[in-house]
């Protein structure tokens, strides 16, 4: 699986340089994923329990949570950790996905995408969330 | 009226309350930053200008972008601050406008 880095890919040009963040090509792809039907959320149930941890403290962001890449000068490559909705056809809804990745990144950021390797770990059915906690007091 | 405003000269805004009139480098910075932010599809800028060989100054922008196309957008904003930094007769002072986009807004993430 890709590495998450925290290099950046510089732009050259005459008056100056553009440089977008590793992260932000990362977030684009959390974006993307999430926006296909079917697409419950991402990443792994670790990465998810940590990621409601670091989330409540103010760090981390859920757009970004499953998602790693490896940014080239001008290619990137793509590895994303899915939860799909029960029911959903999962080959169409992969195929959407890598689609949609492909589509926000090069549009967005510019960059070619060699590759979107994508891991479906966990099917969610509607119903699967525990019920909040009654308020002990009004 | 103390030491600083006498030297400064008066007349300006900066002498009236007591300070000396930004440096160049701070109205390089103030302007890109300005310039930056009212660019549409810019979320929000910080900037810093450094002195560079040449007698210029180098402007550092870090940038949190919308959904739009990145390596467009830092064009536009590069575009804008050069052709601002002309009508304030700020040219010959402008040196290099690195950019770095560090963040992405999304569109329901200013709804917290």
């Amino acid at each position: 699986m890709a590495q998450e880095t925290s290099a950046k890919s510089p732009l050259q040009s005459g008056r100056g340089t553009t440089t977008i963040a590793d992260t932000v090509v990362q977030k684009v792809a959390g974006i993307a994923a999430h926006e296909v039907p079917g697409v419950h959320s991402l990443g792994g149930s670790a990465s998810r329990a940590f990621g409601a941890v670091t989330q409540r403290v103010g760090f981390g962001d859920e757009r970004s949570q499953g998602v790693s890449v490896e940014v080239g000068e001008r290619e990137a490559a793509v590895d994303v950790t899915l939860v799909i909705e029960y029911g959903e056809s999962i080959p169409q809804v992969c195929d959407r996905v890598r689609d949609n990745i492909v589509k926000r990144i090069e549009g967005i950021v510019g960059l070619t995408v060699t590759e979107v390797n994508l891991t479906v770990n966990d099917l969610y059915f509607p119903g699967d969330e525990t019920p909040p906690e009654p308020q002990r007091v009004s | 009226m103390g030491v600083r405003a006498s030297r400064s000269g008066g007349g300006d805004a900066a002498s009236a309350v007591g300070r000396p009139p930004a440096s160049l480098r701070r109205q390089l910075e103030e302007l890109a930053r300005e310039v930056a932010a009212a660019t549409p599809g810019v979320g929000s800028a910080a900037c810093t200008a450094v002195a560079v060989p040449g007698g210029r100054f180098g402007v550092a922008l870090r940038l949190a972008a919308e959904l739009v196309p990145l390596r467009p957008l830092a064009d536009e904003v590069r575009s804008r601050i050069v052709t601002a930094a002309v009508s304030a007769g700020l040219a010959e002072a402008l040196g290099p406008v690195d950019i770095a986009i560090d963040d992405i807004v999304a569109p329901d993430e200013g709804d917290a």
